[in-house]
């Protein structure tokens, strides 16, 4: 009888095993998800579509999936420079207050409708809709506001700035300057089923949050975008991620920091770019919500008693301490700030002292769960000089938000693809300084930096980065590194343009 | 039996209902407003004011319930705050993701369990020392750490199965089984367990009972015994264990579908609740209750069909 039993477990093996071996005789993973050498599917990071296809919906993280389907007025040169796309030319009068667009002619859009300087005045007009994130960048009150737009002919624009501008051209770069087409402008709603845009790909299929298929559309450049089909798959868990890469599911991918020594020892190829900062954000410059965060010297205080060192070794694994404002690969970077904002605690109690705090205090910091460690890290650093900073972990977004009109700081990485812009959008007229809160030293670097061009840009930008740090608006703890794990037997290796965070998609090509 | 089943709808209705009118009150209680989801990052207080009048979050609360649930009745659960997409056509997208996870591995485990757990039952010796203990250590994995081996070592090594991903039965067949496979064994290796734990111990109860030694002594097949009799007798808590099972898979399978990067309730609960998404989360809810309470329902059938007492209970 025991050997009854036996057969039955026998055969009962041999359907599992029967059922094993015809799910995975049909091939390897290369079948499941073919990727021939006219098919390139990236793995992105996030949904890159979470509220449907507006592109202005979205920051800097979202370009490389909307490159694809729209095109901007100014796109990212391979330096990270804008370089003219549905803008043929541009000009700035001599107070550099209005700068006169002059507009491609023959561009058609998904629905049909064709480029036209209206349609652009159309598009930049939305700029007071607070949920077109990408438009904050020149939101009105900041130092980078579009006062005004005109189309007075067919073929141009002129935009009216409240203050001088020197190199608008990168505020209308990339997502910012995407212009949506017609039938979209009259009804949004059309956006939230596809996109309407002028870009090389027209989107086939999409499975919300899974995989989103363009197809090249006739008479697109194919030197410069060689796959026929591109398949953006979104894996939101960055092991599952960096398993779909190695196993070749998909061709190239965006990695994880954390990962990418796996990946390069399960032998993915790598490239790398540096651009986004850990910082601490000091949303209250004002003292309203915190009175010491009113007083600079406090907010200093801070940051020497950050040792970055020690933060990159123990938290941020492959980061590279830094207490610049901006990159390293930046003209702007100034190597003098990390020695003047290195770790000293003596310093640190003595600005705290001078700040009128010589026993320290205490404030609440909200983040989500996935910083925990990192605040936690920093939470000892404070400590060892008297601050009490306790934290409160949320994984509601809408806390988050909210926090930051009424706690002092945060916690956020900062891509800073575009120093003046994100300064401009995020730091001073943007989410980051909800108290209006006002600094003639920052407006008058910033302002300059605005202004500047050609040579004198990269002095303007160190004195922005220096302002930025010297006035305590913002505590930079290590930069980042962005990764790009790829197959070299179908790519050649991606490149990434400047200081952004994701490659460009022009500069995926077949391996030869 | 009809009055029975009656019953046991009726008290489904009403535990759905509940559950629905909970879910709605734990929403609305968790702070926030829809406003502030649907008017954007950078909307002032009375741009937020005016899309919570829009969006009905003014009115009475009751007023608010009873309008969506004539809406929910008629499988309209309303527009997601963040895409503005409707909450139904997605959940129909992702129910059949979770579904077949959830049904293969209920089946899996029920297949392995049931045949390990009777093995270790009619062969008291060696091996049932060797099934106890590796089914303990089955049990003590935790699914996802299962999980992640499985895609090394299948996937990413030896390059038999996909680590990631979901292709619809009706695009690809056998990519569909491909796709699933991976996350079913994840799952199922460790519900395999407990069901040869359960089942063991139901056989090996059944065959001390009276009534087996009876048909031993009337000299029925030994094969009969077991199969027919004992496992039958056995059957009732293995029954039920697979249901809470399937439950479990259908409503907590959220790290496995992140992991194998599967598009089904799992993720779409966690990122209606991370974007504070309340008419989805509301959704997802009322679906999962649903599932728990049909399949408490077939259970209790199944169950009554096993056992005539628990129909007079």
């Amino acid at each position: 009888m025991i050997g009854f039993t036996f057969k039955r477990l026998g055969v009962s093996a041999l359907a599992l095993a029967v059922a094993v071996v015809s799910l995975t005789a049909c091939g390897s993973t290369d079948s499941a998800d073919p990727s021939s050498s006219d098919t390139l599917t990236i793995g992105y990071d996030s949904d890159p579509a979470p509220q449907g296809f507006d592109p202005l919906l979205y920051g800097a993280g979202q370009r490389l999936f909307y490159e694809s389907t729209y095109q901007s007025l100014f796109a990212e040169g391979a330096d990270g420079q804008p370089v003219p796309e549905l803008a043929s030319s541009f000009s700035y009068n001599k107070a550099k207050t209005q700068m006169t667009l002059k507009i491609r002619s023959g561009v058609t859009f998904t629905d049909g409708s064709a480029l036209t300087a209206e349609l652009v005045k159309k598009n930049l007009d939305r700029r007071s809709d607070a949920k077109l994130q990408a438009y904050s960048g020149f939101a009105k009150g900041g130092s980078t506001e579009i006062k005004n737009v005109e189309a007075p002919s067919a073929d141009t624009v002129v935009l009216t700035f409240t203050a001088a501008q020197g190199s608008f051209q990168t505020n209308l770069m990339g997502v910012a300057g995407t212009i949506v087409g017609e039938k979209a402008i009259t009804d949004s709603s059309v956006l939230t089923q596809g996109p309407d845009g002028s870009g090389p790909y027209k989107m086939d299929t999409s499975v919300k949050g899974s995989s989103y298929t363009m197809s090249r559309k006739p008479g697109t450049d194919a030197s410069v975008y060689p796959f026929q089909k591109i398949v953006y798959k979104p894996y939101l868990d960055k092991n599952a991620r960096l398993n779909a890469q190695i196993s070749g599911q998909t061709d190239v991918s965006l990695i994880d920091t954390s990962t990418q020594e796996t990946a390069a020892s399960n032998g993915v190829s790598l490239v790398k770019n540096g651009g986004t900062m850990l910082d601490l954000l000091v949303f209250d410059k004002t003292g309203a919500t915190s009175k010491p965060f009113g007083n600079k010297d406090v907010r200093l205080a801070l940051s020497y008693a950050i040792d970055r060192e020690s933060f990159v070794k123990t938290v941020a694994k492959g980061a590279e301490p830094s207490a610049n404002a901006f990159p390293k690969s930046s003209a702007g970077f100034d190597a003098a700030l990390n020695t003047e904002y290195a770790f000293d605690v003596a310093k640190a109690k003595q600005a705290l002292a001078k700040g009128g705090y010589p026993n320290g205090f205490s404030f609440t910091i909200t983040a989500s769960p996935t910083i925990q460690a990192s605040l936690e890290f920093l939470q000892n650093q404070f400590k060892a000089i008297g601050v009490d900073m306790k934290i409160e972990v949320t994984t509601s977004t809408d806390k988050l938000f909210a926090v930051v009109n009424t706690q002092p700081l945060g916690f956020i990485p900062l891509t800073m693809s575009n120093e003046v812009g994100v300064t401009a959008g995020v730091l001073v007229g943007g989410f980051a300084n909800p108290h209006k809160a006002q600094s003639p030293v920052i407006g008058a670097a910033l302002g300059a930096a605005a202004n500047s061009s050609g040579a004198d840009a990269a002095a303007a930008l160190k004195k922005l980065n220096g302002a930025l740090i010297n006035e305590g608006w913002l505590i930079p703890v290590a930069e980042q590194f962005s990764y790009a794990g790829y197959d070299p037997e179908v790519l050649q290796a991606p490149t990434y343009p400047g200081i952004d965070g994701y490659p460009l998609l022009s500069s995926f090509k077949p391996a030869a | 039996m009809f009055a029975y089943l009656t019953r046991r709808l009726g008290l489904g209705v009403v535990t759905v209902l509940v559950a629905s009118a909970l879910s709605f009150l734990l929403v609305h209680a968790s702070g926030g407003s829809p406003g502030a989801i649907t008017a954007g990052q950078g909307a002032t207080a009375a741009q937020i004011a005016a899309e919570n009048v829009r969006l009905g979050w003014d009115r009475p609360l009751v007023v608010q319930y009873l309008s969506w649930l004539g809406d929910a009745i008629r499988s309209d659960f309303g527009v997601s705050l963040i895409d503005g997409h409707g909450i139904w056509p997605d959940l129909l997208h992702r129910i059949p993701v979770t579904a077949s996870m959830a049904i293969f591995a209920t089946l899996f485990s029920g297949i392995l369990g049931i045949g390990i757990g009777v093995a270790a039952a009619v062969n008291r010796g060696r091996l049932d020392r060797v099934i106890t203990v590796a089914s303990g250590v089955m049990l003590s994995l935790p699914q996802f750490w299962l999980g992640i081996l499985l895609v090394y070592v299948l996937a990413v090594k030896a390059d038999l199965l996909p680590a990631t991903g979901y292709v619809e039965f009706t695009a690809a067949p056998t990519q569909y089984f491909q796709s699933l496979a991976l996350p079913v064994l994840a799952l199922g290796l460790t519900g395999a367990a407990i069901i040869a734990r359960t089942t063991r111990a139901g056989m090996v109860n059944a065959l001390e009972q009276e009534h087996i030694r009876t048909l031993r002594a009337l000299g029925t097949p030994l094969w009969r015994i077991r199969y027919l009799h004992a496992l039958r007798f056995a059957s009732a808590p293995v029954v039920s264990v697979l249901g809470i099972q399937f439950i479990a898979l259908f409503g907590g399978s959220v790290i496995i579908e992140q992991l194998f990067a599967l598009p089904g309730l799992g993720q779409a609960a966690q990122t209606a609740i991370d974007t504070h998404d309340f008419p989805s989360v509301q959704g997802v809810v009322v679906i999962a209750t649903a599932v728990v309470v049909l399949t408490n329902l077939i259970l209790d059938l199944v169950l009554a069909a096993l056992d005539p007492q628990v129909r007079a209970a």
